[in-house]
């Protein structure tokens, strides 16, 4: 969605022959949540910015289900008397720990990108929201300069891993608040998914990777946008998001400096075949045996890890002398000083053992922990295939994810993929002006007249930019015929049912 | 009219005027042509540049001016007749030739 330039002159601006840009570039170097501090505004130091969003997949060059990249930013500031140097006691270093302990590791950035009105002065939209992963100070005779590399807010689940209970019966964008908020990610824009998945859970994948799957489970996509706010966006967001419908601005040759068109021919697919694997309540099982004897000091716990050998939608505590037997060195029974208490997600458990008695240690013999499992069906398959006759033989591409659970999920995620897939796609990277209000999504005119190009185009990759002063950017476009082969969706919350009635999806 | 060049925040220093003084004007920034043929400039700021001459200097004068040319510190610069105007520089380049009416001195002054 695009960004709002209300009570702006952006719109003329961005476009006039002669722009004046502005660069605003701020780090919370003391983490207090605000850029107001001093030394917190190194706009002075900029030298140059490369910013990329991508909703593009890197395999297939296309926006598929699931989400794009990590986004990116890349800092270069010079830097006078060393004063970014992270081992520098004399520079900002000798300020701020986070410069001088953690070489500015996941200080938040922000950068804005604008340009100077006449009336208003200096005009900035957020471009990027992150935070910095490395900073590499480069030094050159008569020049020293710094680079800090940047990721997006989703840089930083992307090795973030959790183990958690089973959610029952959620939608896919109440899943993704749940966990992102558990992760202190609450900038959050949802929308309302049309999947609800019986069981989820978290096993220890990174985070990122979870999310994205649960997303592609219900067609959409899940991407932060310039100002780090995480969105997921459902199959048929382009065809309700007014900013996906009607252009936001046109991309003209006048202000390009460069356009590239690039068909992907070699991924164009006859056939997508999606599977899917039920879920259902399941008996209560033994989910987890230790062979081994557990043994306890006197006076002491143990702490074991038990990895289950399914997921479970609820876990009994163990049950002395049913789940497991505490003895003595000598055998006889401990049952009076053992005391057992669990904490237990759906596919493992901390168990901790305490032996309370003061001498004589506890070994814990025939361990094992029961719990209600998830049964998981067998895969089945439900295969799209085209009608177009665009390339010779048989092309299958396969979809696997595991929270597709249901026939019509996989039955509508093939028919998705193959309306992307069937024929071949051009991607048109434009480059020139920074149009800085654009976001991923949004829809744009692109014109180049000497190519006869006059086409609506989504935006599916933003790479804004600023060196040698000027302002420029990649926009990466896809355009919008047959990206949605209908035209008369049924759309949630807008749509009434009716005779005839809207199609639903596909 | 009087003529100034000493480090910022410190103590004025008056140097002689200057016998030659040019004044340009540098829009800092970029200027490409787009797809269809028209200039797109991308002007961040509008930086002044001056080459300076000062002309058989005397021994003093010389020494006052060489002590500030030679400093490779941010600069307030008051040209003459500017009516006291000032601006932070920095010394870019200064060169000098001695002759038997004394030192000719050459410096381009550049705005931070």
């Amino acid at each position: 969605m695009a960004q709002s330039i209300a009570g702006t002159n952006l719109a003329s601006n961005w476009h006039s022959p002669v722009a004046e840009p502005v660069v605003r570039v701020y780090a919370d170097w003391d983490l207090d949540g605000d850029y107001s501090d001093a030394d917190e505004d190194i706009s002075g130091y900029v030298l140059r910015v490369s910013i990329a969003h991508r909703l593009l997949d890197a395999v297939y060059g296309l926006p598929v289900m699931g989400g794009g990249r990590v986004s990116t930013a890349s800092l270069t500031l010079l830097n006078p008397a060393h004063r970014f140097t992270p081992e520098n006691a004399n520079g900002l270093a000798g300020t701020y720990a986070s410069i001088a302990q953690r070489k500015a590791y996941r200080v938040p950035v922000k950068i804005e990108m604008g340009y100077r009105d006449a009336v208003n002065g200096a005009e900035v939209l957020t471009q990027f929201v992150g935070q910095v992963e490395n900073a590499d100070p480069n030094e050159r005779a008569g020049q020293r300069m710094l680079v800090y590399t940047c990721k997006g807010l989703d840089g930083f689940i992307e090795r973030h891993r959790i183990y958690s209970t089973v959610r029952e019966d959620q939608r896919v964008d109440q899943l993704i608040a749940h966990y992102l908020t558990a992760a202190g990610l609450t900038a959050q824009q949802l929308d309302k998914a049309v999947t609800t998945l019986p069981f989820a859970w978290a096993n220890g994948e990174p985070l990122l990777d979870l999310l994205r799957a649960f997303a592609a489970a219900d067609g959409g996509w899940l991407y932060w946008d310039k100002a780090g706010v995480a969105r997921y966006e459902r199959a048929t967001h382009w065809l309700e998001s007014a900013d996906s419908l009607t252009p936001q601005a046109t991309l003209t040759g006048a202000v390009a400096t460069q356009q590239r068109n690039e068909a992907l021919y070699r991924n164009v697919f006859s056939s997508v075949r999606a599977s899917y694997t039920p879920m259902a309540h399941g008996p209560l099982r033994v989910v987890y045996t230790n062979d081994d004897v557990v043994e306890v000091p006197p006076a002491a716990s143990t702490t074991i890890t038990c990895e289950f050998t399914q997921p479970c939608s609820t876990v009994r505590t163990p049950v002395v002398q049913t789940d497991y037997s505490p003895a003595s060195p000598a055998g006889s029974d401990m049952a009076s000083h053992c005391s057992l208490t669990m904490t237990a997600t759906a596919t493992r458990a901390e168990l901790t053992v305490t032996n309370s008695h003061a001498s004589i240690p506890l070994y814990l013999y025939r361990l094992r922990i029961r719990g209600y499992i998830i049964a998981v069906g067998d895969a089945q398959e439900v295969r799209a295939e085209t009608a177009l006759t665009l390339i010779d033989g048989q092309r299958d591409h396969e979809v696997s994810n595991p929270w597709l659970v249901r026939p019509e999920q996989a039955a509508f995620v093939a028919r998705r993929m193959l309306t992307l897939l069937e024929r071949p796609r051009e991607i048109v990277t434009w480059t020139g002006r920074l149009c800085p209000w654009l976001e991923l999504g949004d829809l744009v005119t692109v014109q180049n007249s000497a190519q006869g190009l006059d086409t609506p185009a989504y935006v599916v990759g933003l790479h804004p930019s600023y060196a040698g002063g000027a302002l420029r950017m990649d926009a990466e476009l896809l355009p919008q015929a047959n990206v949605f082969p209908g035209g008369d969706y049924f759309t949630l919350g807008a749509s009434k049912y009716q005779t005839p009635s809207d199609r639903v999806y596909f | 009219m009087t003529t100034k060049l000493y480090r910022v925040g410190q103590s004025a220093v008056t140097v002689r005027d200057p016998d030659g003084l040019q004044t340009a004007r540098e829009l800092v920034g970029r200027r490409e042509r787009s797809l269809t043929g028209d200039m797109l400039s991308d002007v961040v700021a509008s930086k002044l540049r001056w080459t300076v001459t000062w002309q058989h200097l005397s021994s003093a004068e010389w020494s006052t001016l060489k002590a500030e040319v030679a400093r490779t510190v941010p600069m307030t610069w008051q040209p003459p007749d500017e009516g006291g105007a000032t601006y932070t520089v920095t010394v870019a380049e200064w060169q000098t030739e001695r002759t038997e009416f004394g030192v000719t001195c050459s410096a381009v002054l550049e705005q931070s």
